[in-house]
Parts: C-alpha cells; sequence; structure tokens
C-alpha cells in the first residue's frame, strides 16, 4: 500500500504511455487473457502497437503492482493455461483520467484546427 | 509438431530470464501466448523476441529487488537525490566561482580565469536535467543528464588516480540513474523538508571548503580530509533526523561511495601531481567499479514497463 500511495500523486499527473494506456484500454472492455490482450491493442492501434509478450508481462507485472490490473480467472485451453486479467476500480479510474486528458486536449485542437480552417476560408474568399 | 517442441523448448530456455516466481506463475500462460504468436513453422525465436523476453525477464527482476529488498525508501531516495544533489552541485560551483573571483581580486592573477571557465557548462549540466525533469520531461532530462555522466567516466577511466573525477562520474552516473528510476525530483521535492535543505545546503557549501583549502594551499590533505569527513558524518545525521529514516539511510547509502572518494580525493590533492598512490588505484577497482556497475544495473533496469521502442514493431 506504501507503493500505492508513493506513486499514486506522481503517477496520476504523469501521462500514461501509449501500449500502457493501450492495455488498460483493452481490459476496459472485459477480463482479457495475454494473447487476446496483444491482439486487442494491435487491433485498437491499427496495428501501429504491437506488443511482445516479454513486454506485455513486464507491463502486466507493474500495473498489478500498482493495483491498476488484477489477474481474473484461469482456465485451460488445448492444454495450456490461460489466466485472465481485469482492471480493478483503480485501474478504470487511471484509464477514465488519461482518456479525459486526452479528450480534452484533442478537443482544444480540434476547435483551434476549425477556426484555423474558417481563417484560410475567409482569406481565399 | 516436433518442430513446435522445439521452439517451445527454446521459449522455455529464455524464460530462464525470469525470476523462479514469475516464472512459477506466469511460465506456463507466457509460453502459451509465445507459441500462439509464433509464425507457422517457426523453429526458433525471433531475435527482437528473445531480447524483448530477456529485458522484460531482468525488468521484473529488477522491480522485485527494488520494491522487495530495499523497499519503497529506494524511489524515495532517488527522487531526493534527482532534486537535492543537482542544487547542491550548483552550490558547491557557484562557492567555486566566488572563492576564484576573491583570490583574483587579491592576487590579480589572471590566469586564474581559466580555473573558473568550466563553471558555466558544469551549472548547465546540473541545472538542465532538473529542470526538464520538473517539467515532466523524464526521457529529455535523463538524455541531458547522460552527457556529464559519460564526460565524467570517461575522465575517471582516462586518469583514476584522480578520485575527485571518480567522484564526480558515481555523482552523475547516479543522477542518470535517479532522473530514470525514480518518481523525479517533484517527488523528491516533497520529501524533502525546509531542514532537509538546510542540511543539503549546508554539507554542499561546507563539504567543499576542504577541496578549496587545500587548493589554495590553506590547509593539508590530512587536515582537509578529516574536516570534509566531520561534515559528511554530520550530513548523514542530519539527513536522518529531517526525513523519513527509511529514505534518508537509503540516501545515504548511495551517496557512500562518491563521498568516499571525495574524501579520498582531498585527502590526496596536495599530492595529486606527484601522480597515482596504491590508495588511489586500490579505491578505484575496489569502491569506484562496483559502484559503477551497480548504479549502470539500476538505471537500466530499475525503471520497467511497456517500451515503444521494443513494445511495438511497425
Amino acid at each position: 500500500m506504501y507503493r500505492l500511495t508513493v506513486y499514486n500523486d506522481d503517477v496520476s499527473k504523469q501521462t500514461l504511455q501509449e501500449p500502457t494506456f493501450l492495455i488498460l484500454t483493452a481490459l476496459a472492455a472485459g477480463p482479457q487473457h495475454g494473447y487476446g490482450i496483444m491482439i486487442d491493442v494491435a487491433q485498437i492501434s491499427g496495428d501501429r502497437v504491437r506488443l511482445r509478450a516479454g513486454t506485455l508481462y513486464a507491463a502486466l507485472d507493474r500495473l498489478r503492482g500498482d493495483g491498476l490490473v488484477d489477474a481474473d480467472r484461469e482456465e485451460i485451453v488445448d492444454g495450456r493455461l490461460r489466466r485472465y486479467y481485469r482492471l480493478t476500480p483503480t485501474g478504470s479510474r487511471r484509464l477514465a483520467e488519461e482518456a479525459e486528458r486526452l479528450r480534452a486536449n484533442a478537443s482544444v485542437a480540434t476547435s483551434r484546427l476549425r477556426k484555423l480552417a474558417a481563417g484560410f476560408a475567409g482569406g481565399t474568399a | 509438431m516436433t518442430k513446435m517442441s522445439a521452439l517451445e523448448r527454446r521459449y522455455r530456455r529464455l524464460l530462464a530470464w525470469y525470476p523462479a516466481q514469475h516464472r512459477h506463475a506466469h511460465g506456463e500462460e507466457m509460453i502459451g501466448v509465445l507459441l500462439a504468436s509464433a509464425q507457422d513453422g517457426q523453429r526458433r525465436p525471433r531475435l527482437p523476441d528473445a531480447l524483448d523476453l530477456a529485458l522484460g525477464g531482468l525488468r521484473i527482476r529488477a522491480r522485485a529487488a527494488l520494491a522487495g529488498r530495499f523497499g519503497p525508501g529506494v524511489t524515495d531516495a532517488l527522487a531526493v537525490y534527482s532534486r537535492a544533489i543537482p542544487v547542491m552541485w550548483m552550490l558547491i560551483l557557484l562557492a567555486w566561482g566566488a572563492a576564484i573571483a576573491w583570490g583574483m581580486l587579491r592576487s590579480g592573477a589572471p590566469g586564474a580565469f581559466a580555473l573558473a571557465a568550466p563553471i558555466v557548462p558544469l551549472l548547465l549540466c546540473a541545472a538542465f536535467p532538473l529542470a526538464l525533469a520538473w517539467r515532466g520531461r523524464r526521457a529529455a532530462a535523463v538524455a541531458v543528464a547522460l552527457l556529464p555522466a559519460a564526460l565524467f567516466t570517461c575522465v575517471a577511466f582516462w586518469a583514476p588516480s584522480s578520485g575527485l573525477a571518480s567522484a564526480d562520474s558515481l555523482f552523475a552516473v547516479l543522477q542518470v540513474v535517479a532522473l530514470a528510476a525514480s518518481p523525479g525530483p517533484r517527488r523528491g521535492a516533497r520529501v524533502m523538508t525546509r531542514w532537509t535543505w538546510g542540511v543539503v545546503c549546508a554539507a554542499g557549501l561546507a563539504g567543499a571548503i576542504p577541496l578549496y583549502a587545500i587548493i589554495f594551499g590553506w590547509m593539508s590533505g590530512g587536515a582537509g580530509a578529516l574536516a570534509f569527513a566531520a561534515v559528511a558524518l554530520t550530513a548523514a545525521a542530519g539527513l536522518l533526523l529531517t526525513m523519513p529514516k527509511p529514505v534518508a539511510a537509503r540516501l545515504i547509502a548511495m551517496l557512500t561511495a562518491p563521498v568516499y572518494l571525495s574524501g579520498l580525493a582531498i585527502l590526496t590533492a596536495d599530492q595529486f601531481i606527484a601522480g597515482p598512490s596504491g590508495l588511489d588505484i586500490a579505491s578505484f577497482a575496489i569502491v569506484y567499479v562496483p559502484a559503477l556497475v551497480l548504479a549502470v544495473l539500476i538505471a537500466v533496469l530499475g525503471r520497467a514497463g511497456p517500451r515503444r521502442r521494443l513494445g511495438q514493431t511497425g
């Protein structure tokens, strides 16, 4: 818990790195296993971000340590273990904050670009 | 099936990079993920995947070591370091500048300008990464802090007799570690109390006096080293009294090697021209090299998390 209190005020002010944001976004759809997260992250990012297994499990280890993600359930498919992960309430709050931050930035950019475009249109008319 | 087995065996071998506990908990699911993302007919792990696995394993090991063995005090101690040491450095450099200006005023020797010349770039080397980290530009701060670290480390290896270069190198490398592996100087500022600032500033200024006194010929090396040791011990006590004890203890542990080398540099400052002594070389081998290796390892492994460079292709 100490770790959480240490990091919360700093980490929550830091922007999430894109792969972390995408992993949390993937889990926002519901619990997923490792390979499912990899596929989903690639899909969400339009194939731009492709997580490798080492990166994914290091991220999951850190996110679990920070209390943003937790193990959900396990199942055996074709003789192989699949462990599902889910967002914790802290994780969804953190993702919501980050999504809101990105949305606010994007909306400022869009409204300014709209004004800029209107300016161009006015200039050429 | 045999081909997949060969691939699986090789993947399993790569999982040796992970701590046994992690392997036990996640080994099977990781093998499943690795095999599911392998291409048809693939017999060997691809190099980027192998590197990614190795790095992921080392990161998890490092995180376990940092969080478990040393406790979260380490990251806070590094955060305080990232905030306090550059400020202390700047104070020492400004004191150096003032001492030179005062010496010039007294003696009127124009050559003293040459001594003052490195102050400005060194001040920038301390201030610039701190300012970047303060604004949340961690990667840029680390990149800029690497410059003095690399420079001092080159000088330390080039002239291992100069304890001062070895000390500077460790201080600078630790600053890179502190910026890369801690929550950063803002966190450091929150952990430090007003009294801690007093200790840091007083220790910086008082600790620099013996060195300058020797250089200006006002003190012998032995007397200077004793004075420096007294300052260092008082500062350690001051840190323990003004900060949470686990953080202070870890900060003191981090500072031990560079402070010892600084003391050694002061002890041998008056014989510096005579060339390296046995003590210098022994300290370089016994203190500097292991401390540097440890610092670099923590820097590389300390801050774990997905990196775009490693985590994505295309």
